[in-house]
């Protein structure tokens, strides 16, 4: 890996991290309204599968995974405005969060039915597949949703025409507050792999290096035509499954012991070990992705308000008008 | 006993089945479950087995038959006829109360569905036995058409046969009303010129025309009294109320239509034919457009400015004047201002214009045709303020300037009379408006 | 030639399929079997199995990679063997296909028809006879269709594969081979227009409003009563959104409005219909709006059951007469 590309994704996870926190300290203000996911401590994840993916792959991201928008292109102002609700986030006002995917760089709208995005990423690879491109497509969804039955379908469709996929499982240890031995009886969830006859791979999520790799051998198989892949990382979310939820089903030990573990300042230790001015770097990346995020919230908040009427906007592609 | 062996329904769409192939002919005998012919259908091809043992009296149907589901293929008799069950006849039952409609719900298996039972309404004379409650008893109930009809036409409702049920009063009861009392009140012939007692037509007529205002006399001799129809009622009280209600102002203006005509024979070698009134009614709009005083309404003591511009083209009528409205005039081309006004003229004669047809107007035109005469002033049609009237286009030699120099030409000239209301509508609104209306028409610059 | 309604069905397939190479279809059964009802027979053969897919079981798959394919530039036909297994692709109907314009403020359309055999009167029973309609009309961003004859079955078809908006094709399976007409064959292309419904008779007491199989009662009712009562009949055919300007000019002009559907009464479709007119057009109503439809239960399989459920033609006959009546 070049100098550049290692500081590249320090870059990444930084402003994603910057982008959380903001939002975090933005919903406390009441600046914002609605739901806010926060995917702080699983920043590796999105990094370790975006950050060199083709500009025309698609990615069909979770309601935790702002920073897949970013690092696949997404307009941080455009981003941060959609949070806001306001006239030039993707939605146009009509949903906030990551309900509104950024079509010109590739990326999906999810629901709140998670799991949902699965078929359409599968129906999205068959017709890669069908016309000979070699592109793919990564559905990320989270084991809470692998107790879904859009999931089974998807996988096992997607397993018989071999399609160039990647089912991406963020294991962060809570379907909302129900753990991990709640939802399922094995051990990793990518065993299920087997059952629908492709490859199921497990890595650590908090670390770059472990996500960067078993996403490319994903990856590579999907493109070259080798079929899906489950790839599961096993990581965890510091906050709670909103900002409203105090996650007391947790113990404080258990967070601590996965900060210990925090994907950034693994990354950090990395750099340092290059031999790299990690202080000139921190410092450096630091003012950037502040400036990013400040910019963003300017621009989000002076984006207009739509109107009322406006949610009758985009109903339908050919309306009919009644005589 | 007799088994009948029927097309079978393989399959939730399927209709018919073509005989592939009879496996047994008459007089064999079959053993239960035996296969008796092959079939196909849409859907599938089958054998199909017998229900019974015993022995095939009788073959219906040839190979290469279409045969529709449920008719009967061949017919088996059994040997143990008392073995056999019985032939299941599911009771048919229909749960009236269920249906919610007492004694109308035919029987699924019964005779020929009767019609429903029309209540009779009340003869003429009710018979005195049992004196059922008619005038004052339990409430009519009316439909709303029914009670804007009424309303509209000024009718006594209780003076209407109503054929609906429980002698309910019904639209068409209301209509067939109101063209009776039409005819009645057309005049009669010269010969027949008999005074007051008209002939009885009890129940039809309206009720105040029936008997001449009190005070108004009868001349003995050769006059013709006519009752008010109930549209002429109408007609008297609105112009009686609109002169009432307001001050009118007229003022005129000479129109020289020669680019009018022109326009007007150029489509018409296009083959399309057109009217004046329709260009009238454009210049109109188009000055409106400029004076929405004119396209306005008194509320008390506001003036409300219509959004809407709603034109009333007055319209002969066997019947009488009559307004019928084209709405939302101003979005409308030239020529579908024109054939709104041919068709609002054809179904007015032939009174099939609606009623709300005739509301709703914010501003009207008229033209009283050929023999309009030079110049009319017209009564407001209220609650609008304005109106105009179109007279006679006659050739008239004008004085025309061309080149600097004065000439006379013969041109088709038309007087215009903008009539309005002066509580709202000032002398140089009107006159504005009006100077406005004739530039437009002189101007020519007209497009379908 | 005369064809049946699902011989329309299967020749929409076919010429749009060959019209359009972004035309494909997902389904159980559709490939080799050439559908449950013969509705997709010759596809495979024609177009081959990367167009005309195999799918297994699995409703919410079929639904959902449509979307997929949709955003992708397909216009991907998707069958549902019958029409009740829909309910298993609730979601991704509902929630992913007919929000995704909305939440991605115009970004993206979603070309799919998902279609299938609905319909009771064919002794289908609980789990082949619904009429699911109503769920979907109360779907902003869904368009829903129900054709009633060969030609509208054709020709909504292939007016729902090139509309750009996600399109519920109802097909009623009683009419399947039960109606033979000569309509337009291959090289004469034609549409019939989605959001149009067609005035299938002229009338001046009343106006009948329905759509699919009952339409065909209707229209023997109005002949069989042609000496009592002249009834307009309106066939809506879009069911969503529905064509207004037709109720309103007839029952203006009538006076009388019953509403006549197959699917279940309460929630339906004549609900709405019917309030709309009671709001729109109350001064001109000359007696209650009425609605006929099938009964407040399950579609029983029986045959009395069956028939006590479902408005059948002496049904049809006693509305009518009901509402002339009044």
């Amino acid at each position: 890996m070049t100098e550049q590309k290692e500081r590249e994704l320090y870059f990444w996870l930084r402003l994603i991290r910057e982008f959380e926190d903001r939002i975090s300290g933005l919903d406390k203000q009441g600046r914002i309204q609605g739901g806010v996911y926060s995917g702080k401590g699983q920043e590796a994840v999105v990094v370790g599968v975006c950050h060199d993916l083709r500009p025309d792959d698609w990615i069909f991201p979770l309601h935790r995974d702002l920073g897949a928008f970013l690092v696949k292109g997404a307009d941080p102002n455009r981003l941060m405005a959609q949070i806001f609700g306001r006239r030039d986030g993707f939605s146009k006002g009509k949903d906030s969060f990551l309900h509104g995917g950024d079509f010109s760089h590739c990326i999906f709208g999810a629901t709140s039915m998670l799991g949902s995005t699965l078929p359409v990423a599968v129906g999205t690879a068959y017709k890669f597949r069908i016309k000979g491109e070699d592109r793919v497509a990564i559905a990320f969804f989270g084991e809470g949703a692998s107790s879904r039955g859009d999931v089974h379908e998807a996988m096992n469709f997607a397993a018989i025409y071999k399609l160039p996929v990647v089912f991406l499982c963020e294991n962060n240890f809570y379907a909302y507050s129900t753990p991990n031995e709640l939802q399922f009886a094995v051990e990793d969830v990518a065993d299920r792999a087997a059952g629908y006859g492709f490859k199921g791979d497990v890595c650590s999520g908090n670390d770059l290096h472990s996500v960067m790799k078993a996403a490319r051998k994903a990856i590579d198989r999907a493109r070259s035509g080798e079929g899906p892949t489950f790839l599961e990382c096993k990581t965890y979310r510091y906050h709670g499954h909103s900002e409203h939820d105090r996650a007391t089903y947790r113990s404080e030990e258990e967070l601590i012991t996965w900060e210990s573990r925090d994907p950034i300042e693994r990354w950090e230790v990395y750099l340092e070990k290059r031999k790299y001015d990690i202080a000139a770097i921190k410092q450096e990346v630091g003012g950037k992705v502040k400036k990013i995020v400040d910019d963003a919230v300017a621009f989000a908040e002076a984006s207009p308000v739509p109107e009322g009427p406006e949610a009758m906007d985009d109903l339908y592609a050919t309306p009919i008008t009644e005589g | 006993m007799r088994v009948d062996i029927v097309m079978p329904q393989l399959g939730e769409s399927v209709v018919e089945g073509i005989v592939v192939k009879w496996l047994v002919k008459a007089g064999d005998t079959v053993a239960k479950d035996q296969a008796l012919l092959e079939i196909s259908t849409d859907k599938v091809d089958a054998e199909i087995p017998s229900p019974v043992g015993g022995k095939v009296v009788e073959v219906l149907a040839k190979e290469g038959d279409t045969v529709p589901i449920q008719e009967v293929l061949c017919r088996i008799e059994t040997e143990e006829e008392a073995a056999a069950p019985p032939p299941e006849q599911p009771p048919e039952k229909w749960d009236e109360e269920e249906e919610g409609f007492p004694g109308a719900m035919a029987r699924k298996t019964g005779p020929p569905i009767p019609p429903a039972p029309r209540v009779e309404p009340p003869k003429e004379a009710p018979r005195p036995a049992p004196p059922p409650p008619a005038k004052e008893g339990p409430k009519v109930r009316i439909s709303p058409v029914v009670a804007k009809m009424v309303s509209e036409h000024a009718l006594d409702i209780s003076r209407i046969r109503g054929t609906g049920i429980d002698g309910r009063v019904t639209k068409r009861d209301v209509e067939e009303f109101l063209a009776r009392a039409d005819k009645e009140a057309a005049p009669a012939p010269p010969a027949a010129a008999k005074p007051a007692p008209s002939p009885p037509a009890p129940r039809a007529k309206p009720a105040p025309p029936a008997a001449p205002p009190p005070g108004a006399k009868i001349t003995p001799e050769g006059d013709q009294v006519i009752p008010f129809t109930p549209i002429r009622k109408l007609i008297a009280e609105h112009m009686v109320m609109s002169k009432r209600t307001s001050p009118h102002v007229h003022t005129f203006a000479e129109v020289d239509m020669h680019k009018v005509v022109a326009f007007r024979a150029e489509k018409k070698k296009e083959g399309v034919s057109l009217t004046y009134l329709p260009f009238v009614i454009w210049a109109a709009i188009d000055a409106i457009r400029e004076f929405p005083g004119l396209n306005a309404q008194v509320v008390g003591e506001t003036t409300v400015l219509k959004k809407g511009i709603h034109i009333g083209v007055a319209v002969d009528t066997e019947r009488g004047l009559i307004v019928p409205v084209i709405r939302n005039a101003d979005e409308k081309s030239l020529l579908g201002l024109a054939k709104a006004v041919e068709d609002l003229g054809a179904r007015a004669a032939a009174k099939k214009i609606l009623p709300d047809e005739l509301t709703g107007g914010t501003f009207s035109v008229t033209n009283p045709g050929q023999k309009g005469n030079l110049i009319g002033t017209p009564i407001i049609n209220q609650p609008q303020v304005g109106i105009l009237r179109m007279g006679q286009i006659v050739k008239r030699p004008v004085v025309v300037e061309a080149g600097g120099e004065d000439a006379i030409v013969i041109r088709p000239m038309m007087f215009l009379c903008l009539g309005y209301d002066h509580r709202i509508v000032d002398g140089v609104t009107g006159n504005s408006f009006l100077f406005r209306v004739r530039e437009i028409l002189e101007a020519g610059e007209f497009h379908l | 030639m005369p064809v049946t309604y699902i011989q329309a069905i299967n020749q929409a397939m076919h010429e749009e399929m060959e019209r359009d190479e972004h035309v494909m279809l997902l389904g159980e059964d559709v490939g080799i079997l050439g559908g449950a009802f013969k509705a997709t027979e010759g596809l495979l053969e024609k177009f081959g199995s990367e167009r005309v897919v195999d799918t297994p079981i699995s409703e919410t798959l079929i639904v959902g990679a449509g979307v997929g394919l949709a955003i992708q530039g397909m216009r991907p036909v998707l069958e549902m063997q019958f029409i009740d297994f829909i309910s298993c692709a609730f979601d991704q109907i509902v929630n992913m296909a007919a929000t995704l314009r909305y939440r991605h403020g115009g970004q993206t359309s979603c070309p799919i028809v998902v279609r299938g055999p609905c319909g009771a009167g064919v002794h289908g029973g609980l789990y082949h006879s619904q009429n699911p309609e109503a769920w979907f009309f109360h779907v902003p961003g869904l368009k829903v269709v129900a054709p009633a004859t060969a030609y509208d079955a054709k020709g909504l078809l292939k007016a729902a594969i090139r509309d750009d908006d996600p399109v519920i094709y109802l097909e009623h399976k009683f009419l399947y081979r039960r109606i033979k007409e000569d309509i337009p064959g291959p090289g004469e292309d034609y549409i019939v227009p989605i959001g149009k419904a067609a005035l299938r008779k002229e009338g001046k007491d009343l106006t009948v409003i329905t759509y699919g199989s009952p339409v065909h009662a209707v229209m023997k009712a109005a002949r069989d009563m042609a000496s009592e009562v002249d009834i307009e009949v309106i066939d809506l055919r879009t069911l969503l959104p529905y064509d207004w300007k037709t109720i309103r000019e007839s029952v203006t002009k009538t006076g009388k409005a019953l509403i006549i559907h197959e699917a279940r009464l309460t929630g339906g479709i004549g609900g709405e219909i019917s309030a709309r007119i009671a709001e729109d057009l109350f001064e001109y109503l000359d007696g209650p709006v009425m609605r006929l439809a099938s009964k407040d239960t399950h579609n029983a399989f029986a045959g009395p059951m069956e028939e006590y459920i479902i408005p059948n033609q002496e049904k049809v006959t006693e509305a009518i007469r009901k509402i002339a009546a009044y």
